[in-house]
């Protein structure tokens, strides 16, 4: 909202008015510079390419914040160092993690081995969008929830409802995500802080697709763990002629049990393109 | 024998053997042939028929059954100790000094049975007439087979209640019924003795016969050489059967006559309710209601300084349908409206079954309320602490009565070789096991893990789950579990054409492929 739209009847056009004033000290309110958001506090991403994107150097505080992705993959590797920090064991005066509607269940000694205290990590497992909406601002408002990971539900979320999750975080001081399928993100969402996550070849992307005091559209590529790409001499070991062939597996239903990725609008799986 | 001295105001312990107690507690016809054995497969009691027919007590249960053909009926102390409870409701009339009684705790052949203090209760009944012959009244009453008897403590009661002749309290001074439980107790044969039955055997083995030899061998410096050779809790037992002595280089029976005598709760079984003028159509309506209900019990627990970890609300309508709602919480002292807030949101999710016409408050579970130490603020950390953790406790609750109790929870590491034995779930109130930490570099394991591993096939010479699949690194041998279901698989981290990081393995048994994880 500008100046301009406000009904001269109601605001007034002199400075000073106190209406106008109230009407700028608001924090959400864009006044052409970034100056009044970058006060507020960041969490260190652990990634120092993806610091640099970001206005507050980190995930900012208090804020809701969007991840696109295509698929599962990638999403710890991109969240783990600040939630590791966050529910670390070596803090003793701290909430828990919370995954909201996760789409397949953690393993606990990839989690152990990425440095998370399992006990303070917690699931909840939502039935309908009315279940997830409540136990989000639930969680949102609970002093005792320091990072919150949700995962769309299959029917999608109005603007309305972003709304009151984004009302809802600024309760607290911890981070909070929403992870939705990347078309969603062509959808209007007043999160301060959009990204669209992709798995690359040797790398993560992190787009920026909005951020209040800062123009979207840059990109950073995180690199992929060494752990995760091949040693040269294996690598075509597969791949040879004297490789026995197997039996045809039964037919997989693409909606598996858990996990993975997400029709854009309904929230159904969508087939991946073959090669 | 040195003089007794009698105390100036002794105890009156009354003891109630139930030597019938799990026969009776299984609800049999006496005429019919039962026996009911214990877990260990030995006769623990049988009716009059199986003792016609030579059965004893402690007798294998493979013997009586050939000696007579009876139905055998297993020991349910579940039922006997609501019997026992139920006796001891009766008996709260009198005095509420009593406790149930087991000769030998944890002995699945031990008697059983309840022991009552009732010196304090003599001036209200009128006197130890009176109120002995109002006691054996209400025991006569409950239609149980029992054996009581009287002395100046439980365990001393409880060896007299062994004696063949009955004894009977009439209005006597302190001193003459003192003396003539002493009496009653020094003559009680060694054998009689239920307590303690290897001791005793020890002590028959070593010729003594009675009480009153053991008592003649407990004055002077014999306790020593008693002392030394048996444990604690046997001289202790000594202590409170055999009668006090006047010079004691260790006033060692003032502790034991000085025990406080046990306090006895009674069950207090609460209900509240609600009648409406108009059956009531939704839960908004209903929620004035249940605040005032609430409220009441919160009156209630503040009263008795009982703490609540849940209520039962009954609805009813006009047709008297009735229908059950649970509503469970963190134990609350009096602030009720947790568990309003749970009730609102549980009712909201499932709706009322019904038009209520009558709204009910039953079975909360109460409990004594414990005593929370709260640390002094002096560091933030601690202050902190309690706070997030009541804070995470109001959360979970309110999620879980909205979800569903098994949508929350937490997972969980298990020692197992097998990717998907090695997690599992737990209660949001248990404790997560932590697995092996490693360096995130190293990022052997994926962070998702399915279930079910789910088979892949084949096409064009490749590995192909919903895309190509390509393996960058392994194998990793991981077996186990030989001796149940016996488990070799060759695990490899994998990549597929769009680049997503899989843990795929193979199963050498099977000799198939698949795919378990997703990094």
């Amino acid at each position: 909202m500008t100046v301009s739209d406000i009904p001269e009847s109601k605001a007034g056009l002199k400075s000073g008015s106190p209406s106008l004033e109230a009407l700028l000290r608001r924090k959400d309110v864009w006044r052409g510079h970034s100056q009044a958001f970058v006060g507020q506090k960041a969490w260190d991403t652990g990634h120092d390419v993806l610091n640099a994107l970001l206005l507050q150097r980190g995930w900012p505080e208090s804020n809701l914040i969007e991840l696109g992705q295509k698929h599962l993959a990638g999403t710890w590797f991109l969240l783990a160092p600040a939630a590791s920090s966050l529910i670390g064991m070596a803090e003793a005066c701290r909430g828990v993690l919370v995954l909201l509607n996760p789409p397949a269940e953690p393993y606990a000694e990839g989690l152990s081995q990425a440095g998370f205290v399992l006990d303070r990590v917690l699931l909840v497992q939502t039935r309908s969008k009315n279940d997830f909406l409540a136990s989000f601002l639930e969680l949102a408002r609970s002093p005792a929830c320091q990072m919150l990971m949700a995962w769309q539900p299959r029917q999608r979320l109005s603007y309305a409802e972003l709304r009151k999750c984004q009302l809802a975080v600024q309760e607290q001081a911890g981070l909070y995500f929403l992870l939705r399928h990347h078309s969603a993100l062509s959808q209007s969402s007043p999160a301060s802080l959009r990204l669209n996550m992709h798995v690359e070849a040797r790398s993560l992307q992190v787009e920026l697709i909005k951020q209040r005091g800062k123009l979207p559209g840059a990109a950073v590529h995180i690199p992929l763990p060494d752990a995760w790409f091949s040693t040269g001499a294996y690598a075509g070991l597969m791949q040879s002629s004297d490789t026995p062939l197997y039996q045809q597996a039964n037919a997989t239903p693409w909606l598996s049990n858990n996990v993975l990725s997400l029709r854009p609008a309904s929230g159904r799986a969508e087939k991946p393109s073959r090669g | 024998m040195s003089t007794i001295r009698s105390p100036s105001s002794p105890s009156w312990w009354g003891a109630v053997r139930l030597p019938a107690l799990p026969l009776q507690a299984l609800a049999v016809d006496a005429d019919e042939a039962v026996l009911v054995a214990s877990p260990k497969q030995k006769v623990l009691c049988c009716t009059r028929r199986c003792e016609e027919e030579g059965v004893l007590p402690g007798m294998p249960l493979s013997t009586a059954q050939v000696l007579v053909e009876a139905r055998v009926c297993m020991r349910d102390m579940k039922a006997e100790s609501a019997l026992l409870s139920a006796v001891c409701e009766q008996l709260y009339a009198l005095t509420p000094y009593l406790q149930p009684f087991s000769a030998r705790p944890g002995d699945e052949m031990s008697a059983e049975g309840l022991v009552l203090e009732m010196s304090r209760s003599v001036r209200l009944f009128g006197g130890e007439g009176p109120l002995l012959e109002r006691l054996l009244l209400l025991l006569r009453n409950t239609g149980l087979h029992f054996c009581y008897a009287s002395a100046y403590s439980a365990e001393a009661a409880w060896l007299l209640s062994y004696a063949p002749e009955s004894e009977r309290r009439s209005q006597q001074d302190h001193t003459s019924w003192f003396a003539h439980c002493v009496e009653r107790v020094l003559a009680m044969p060694l054998a009689a003795v239920d307590v303690f039955p290897q001791h005793i055997a020890a002590l028959e083995g070593m010729g003594f016969q009675s009480m009153r030899d053991l008592w003649r061998h407990w004055q002077g410096d014999g306790h020593l050489a008693l002392r030394k050779r048996f444990d604690t809790g046997f001289i202790e037992w000594l202590q409170a059967v055999l009668p006090p002595r006047e010079e004691a280089q260790h006033d060692l029976f003032s502790g034991v006559q000085a025990r406080p005598a046990p306090v006895y709760e009674p069950r207090q079984d609460y209900e509240d309710g609600l009648h409406f003028d108009y059956p009531i159509p939704t839960v908004e309506l209903l929620q004035a209601p249940l605040k005032m209900l609430l409220q009441n019990l919160g009156d209630y627990l503040l009263a008795r300084q009982l703490q609540c970890s849940g209520v039962t609300w009954v609805f009813s309508d006009i047709y008297h349908n009735e229908e059950r709602r649970s509503v469970r919480c963190v134990p609350l002292h009096r602030d009720w409206h947790l568990l309003y807030e749970l009730s609102v949101i549980q009712l909201e999710q499932s709706g009322l079954p019904f038009e209520v016409d009558y709204l009910e408050l039953r079975e909360p579970c109460v409990s004594a309320l414990q005593s929370q130490g709260q640390s002094l603020p002096l560091t933030s950390t601690t202050h902190g602490n309690a706070d997030l953790q009541k804070a995470l406790q109001l959360t979970t609750a309110r999620i879980q009565a909205r979800v569903g109790e098994n949508n929350v929870f937490k997972v969980s590491y298990r020692d197992d070789a097998i990717p998907e034995r090695a997690t599992a779930r737990v209660a949001v109130h248990e404790e997560a096991a932590q697995g092996p930490a490693q360096g995130r570099d190293y990022l052997t394991r994926p962070d998702w893990l399915f279930n079910t591993p789910i088979a892949i096939g084949e096409h064009q010479n490749a590995l192909q789950w919903h895309g190509r699949i390509q393996l960058v690194r392994g194998p990793e041998r991981i077996e186990g579990h030989w001796w149940d279901t016996p488990t070799l698989r060759d695990y490899y981290i994998a990549v597929r054409e769009d680049h997503v990081r899989l843990w795929v393995f193979h199963d050498l048994d099977r000799q198939r492929w698949y795919v378990h994880g997703v990094f």
